[in-house]
């Protein structure tokens, strides 16, 4: 009887942590497959669709998620291939800077948004939200467009449009 | 020598005689009215330089934007009254906005393009209130007097596509939200780079709702969290936490008991007699003046209230129009601070919207600003007055001032700083009080709201669809 | 240097300052109106073409204006058990020892009848109309009930912005037309005063001070009194 009970017990106590991990940490990483099990913690709204292109380096990810959710944004890294947790400074009022990651709890207006810094080419992003044990992953790729290729569109542009110069 | 020292002592006594006799005169005041201060009339007189009086609202300032926002694709930055990038970003706008107004060639545009052109290089003038254009057209300096009649607030200048060498105004009808567009000819060039010089921060840090699409719901289908609101498209969000400073309020009236010197101002002010008005003082301290058919209360809470109890008495503004009229209400204001206060600028914007441009009969009302936010004048009601809700109160009835409310108070910095909540994190707070049932959030502001007394701290307010404002603190 | 031609300078100097400044003291408070001899007597004569019988003599052609005041009304109910039984001979000393007691000073008093009499409040030889106690007697014992004003600072120069009063034929004509006048009882003036007044004011509270202002009183020969503020014109009541 006594084991039986002792057993329960760190049942109880290893189930409240993983839990409490769940509700209050998303993990470091998420593997590049798993989905979760919920459809209806949150919808992203910006980027619209799975697919984004940008020459702008700084994007903001917005979202319509349920109240009490946690969403965490992760990047995929190509060698790992594991989305890891994105990580950004902040700087409080007394200029000390700490390192704290991209999450944050959804409030009663249900609306999220979050700044992320690309890197140029390819970024793939997982949006992951949580709430109650129930989880919810939503991805999307953004592609920042290099200077260099910028530059070749505009010198481009710009030979178009000397051209039609010299033939108007 | 005996009748040198008789004459030494008359002497003496003579002169202490004056004395006493000058002493007598002015300390018992029979020289003045009750409030009026011989040294301070003294110093008036001989007093040079000292500054400048600067009012944020004149008839010349009464034109100028409540913000403007630069937009150059990935930089943005938000700029307000006072400031030289501010006066130089607006002083342009204004003008590109009145030959806009003037244009023959206003023609109607989707929301769609509205919202794209904040995403491109362009300037986004928004005014406190709704303005009749045709009113508008007038305060910018426009001589056209049968321009469109619409009401306006928001104005987006875009410098347009390469192709075309005019610059693009768009209008927005505050009412119905119809958009229309006007080709306006400029020197792009000097835009462009007013733009690119003066878009300075990242757009992450303020962010309109059309850019994180919280403006409509998702058209892909699998929409399975419900939307709780929706922020009209050209709001700008916040989206960081912002160091910003306490102000404190400064009481100017009345301190122990009031100030002599700015009650015989305020009197004057009033067109009352500084010897002749009947003076009543009731329990809390507060003064009434009666006389013209009127009544003048000061409070010791900073709050006075003038109520011509005959509306055909009140203070005549002096013109036949709407808009002589209005400026006359601004002339009072700036003239009566000036006179009380002359080195302390005034810092108040307008906040009631001014549509109806023919009444000789209408209500304005105005608000105190520290460093570009509003200050919240919220008053409580006690045995003396009712709720004061407004900074300035003004009513006017057939050309004539037959009510007015001011809460005196001079905002200065409290040199405390703190970190203010986002712009998603008031709204959270928001709809953690109150459903806003289906109204959508026109505006969303930063506003200074008075905390412990006499401090003020920064926070959000918003305006809804249907004209409803709500201070979140 | 001659000290001495010096001193005599400065003497007459200052003398003549000091009497500069006496004078203006002395007219500073009391700016006086006054009224030609023909104006009085053209008033008296349109006062009687419209049947309110008045005689020249009692129209005052030169008025010192008395001046504004603030004042703290006080409501006066006390009670005083006369030590000797109260007659006739004693009753009036018997009052003002009752409102020596209460610390009511400058007045008039005035039998109503042989069990109530009329105390008015004076101030600098001007009656305040408003200010007055009701002194009922019954057996020993005097009751005083009332309105009293006590001042609370002294009088300054007021009325309209040259300091001076609407003068008082203005207010005479002005009786004629006036809403409270009875044209079959209150048809004989027999004095035209000038006195002290507090104007009403509503404001729901109970004020801690009042102004005290100048006014005229007409009062009829059945003894009504017209009560008109001296700096406006403006009639304020009847008592």
């Amino acid at each position: 009887m006594k084991r039986l009970f002792a057993l329960l017990i760190s049942i109880f106590v290893i189930v409240t942590c993983v839990c409490s991990v769940n509700v209050f940490a998303a993990e470091e990483t998420v593997a590049v497959d798993y989905v979760g099990n919920s459809e209806s913690l949150i919808d992203v709204k910006n980027p619209e669709g799975p697919s984004h292109t940008t020459s702008v380096k700084t994007f903001v990810i917005s979202a319509i998620a349920v109240e009490g959710a946690t969403v965490t944004v992760y990047s995929l890294n190509t060698e790992t291939n594991l989305y890891e947790k994105l990580y950004t400074e902040v700087v409080d009022e007394n200029n000390v800077t700490t390192v704290v990651p991209l999450e944050s709890v959804v409030g009663a207006s249900g609306l999220y948004a979050q700044q992320i810094n690309l890197k140029e080419g390819m970024n793939n992003i997982l949006v992951y939200a949580s709430k109650d044990g129930m989880d919810e992953t939503v991805r999307f790729d953004i592609n920042l467009l290099s200077e260099s290729f910028l530059d070749k569109i505009k010198a481009f542009t710009v030979e178009i449009k000397t051209e039609l110069g010299n033939i108007f | 020598m005996k009748k040198e020292n008789v004459k030494t002592y008359a002497l003496v006594l003579l002169i202490i005689c004056s004395i006493g006799l000058t002493g007598k005169i002015w300390f018992e005041e029979k020289l003045w009215p009750e409030g009026y201060n011989f040294f301070s009339v003294i110093k008036d007189k001989f007093s040079f330089g000292g500054g400048e009086f600067v009012s944020s609202l004149t008839k010349e300032t009464i034109s100028f934007p409540n913000t403007v926002i630069v937009n150059n694709v990935e930089k943005r930055s938000i700029y307000t009254d006072p400031g030289e990038a501010y006066t130089t970003i607006a002083t342009d706008a204004k003008s590109l906005i009145r030959l806009a107004l003037e244009s023959t060639s206003l023609t109607p545009v989707d929301a769609g393009e509205w919202s794209m052109a904040i995403k491109s290089r362009s300037i986004h003038v928004t005014y406190p209130v709704a303005y009749d254009s045709r009113l508008f057209l007038n305060i910018l300096g426009s001589y056209k007097t049968d321009g469109i009649s619409i009401p306006v607030k928001e104005f987006i200048i875009s410098s347009g596509d390469s192709v075309s060498s005019n610059v693009n105004v768009y209008i927005r009808n505050h009412d119905t939200s119809e958009v229309l567009k006007a080709p306006v000819k400029w020197d792009k060039k000097s835009l462009d780079d007013l733009i690119v010089m003066y878009a300075a921060d990242s757009i992450g840090d303020l962010s309109y709702s059309a850019e994180l699409n919280f403006d409509k719901t998702n058209d892909v289908d699998g929409t399975n969290v419900e939307q709780k609101v929706f922020i009209e498209p050209t709001v700008p969000i916040q989206l960081n936490r912002k160091l910003t400073n306490m102000v404190r309020s400064v009481n100017p009236l009345y301190d122990h008991e009031f100030d002599s010197d700015v009650v015989s101002h305020i009197l004057k002010q009033f067109e009352y007699n500084t010897s002749g008005a009947k003076k009543y003082t009731e329990r809390d301290n507060s003064v009434v003046y009666v006389e013209n058919y009127s009544t003048l209360k000061l409070h010791p809470n900073g709050l006075v209230e003038y109520k011509a109890i005959d509306r055909s008495k009140g203070i005549s503004l002096g013109s036949t129009d709407f808009y002589g009229n209005l400026l006359a209400c601004v002339d009072f204001v700036n003239l009566m601070w000036q006179d009380i206060f002359p080195d302390q600028p005034l810092n108040i914007n307008i906040s009631s919207d001014v549509i109806d441009a023919k009444s000789k009969s209408f209500t304005l009302t105005m608000e105190y600003f520290a460093d570009g936010i509003q200050v919240v004048t919220d008053i409580p009601q006690t045995g003396t007055h009712g709720r004061i809700g407004h900074g300035v109160e003004i009513e006017v009835y057939e050309g004539r001032i037959v009510s007015y409310k001011q809460h005196f108070a001079i905002f200065e910095p409290a040199g405390i700083s703190s970190n203010s909540v986002s712009a998603i994190d008031a709204l959270d707070e928001l709809l953690s009080r109150q459903d806003l049932n289906d109204q959508s959030i026109e505006e969303l502001y930063p506003v200074y709201v008075s905390s412990q007394a006499p401090y003020y701290l920064s926070s959000w307010a918003v305006k809804t669809s249907t004209g409803q404002s709500i201070i979140i603190d | 240097m001659n000290w001495e031609k010096v001193k005599t300078f400065l003497i007459v100097l200052f003398f003549a300052i000091n009497v500069f400044l006496v004078g203006f003291m002395l007219n500073s408070v009391k700016i006086t109106s006054s009224a030609s001899k023909t104006v009085i007597e053209d008033t008296a004569a349109i006062l009687n073409a419209n049947n309110i019988s008045i005689s020249k003599e009692i129209i005052p052609y030169s008025i010192a204006n008395p001046g504004t005041f603030d004042a703290v009304p006080i409501t006066i109910d006390h009670s005083y058990d006369s030590p000797r039984k109260l007659a006739d001979s004693n009753v009036e000393a018997q009052i003002k020892k009752a409102l020596a007691v209460i610390d009511v000073k400058n007045y008039n008093i005035h039998k109503i009848d042989d069990s109530t009499y009329s105390v008015v409040q004076k101030s600098g030889g001007y009656t305040v109309y408003d200010g007055r106690i009701t002194a009922k007697v019954e057996n020993n014992r005097i009751s005083l009930k009332g309105v009293w004003y006590k001042q609370k600072t002294k009088p300054k120069k007021s009325g309209n912005a040259d300091g001076g009063l609407v003068f008082v034929t203005g207010v005479l004509i002005d009786f004629i037309n006036n809403p409270d006048r009875n044209p079959s009882v209150h048809n004989s003036i027999s004095s035209v005063e000038v006195g002290y007044c507090v104007p009403q004011y509503d404001s729901g509270m109970q004020h801690v001070s009042v102004p005290v202002v100048a006014c005229y009183s007409i009062t009829t020969s059945d003894g009504t009194v017209f009560i008109y503020e001296a700096s406006s014109g403006e009639y304020l009541r009847n008592k």
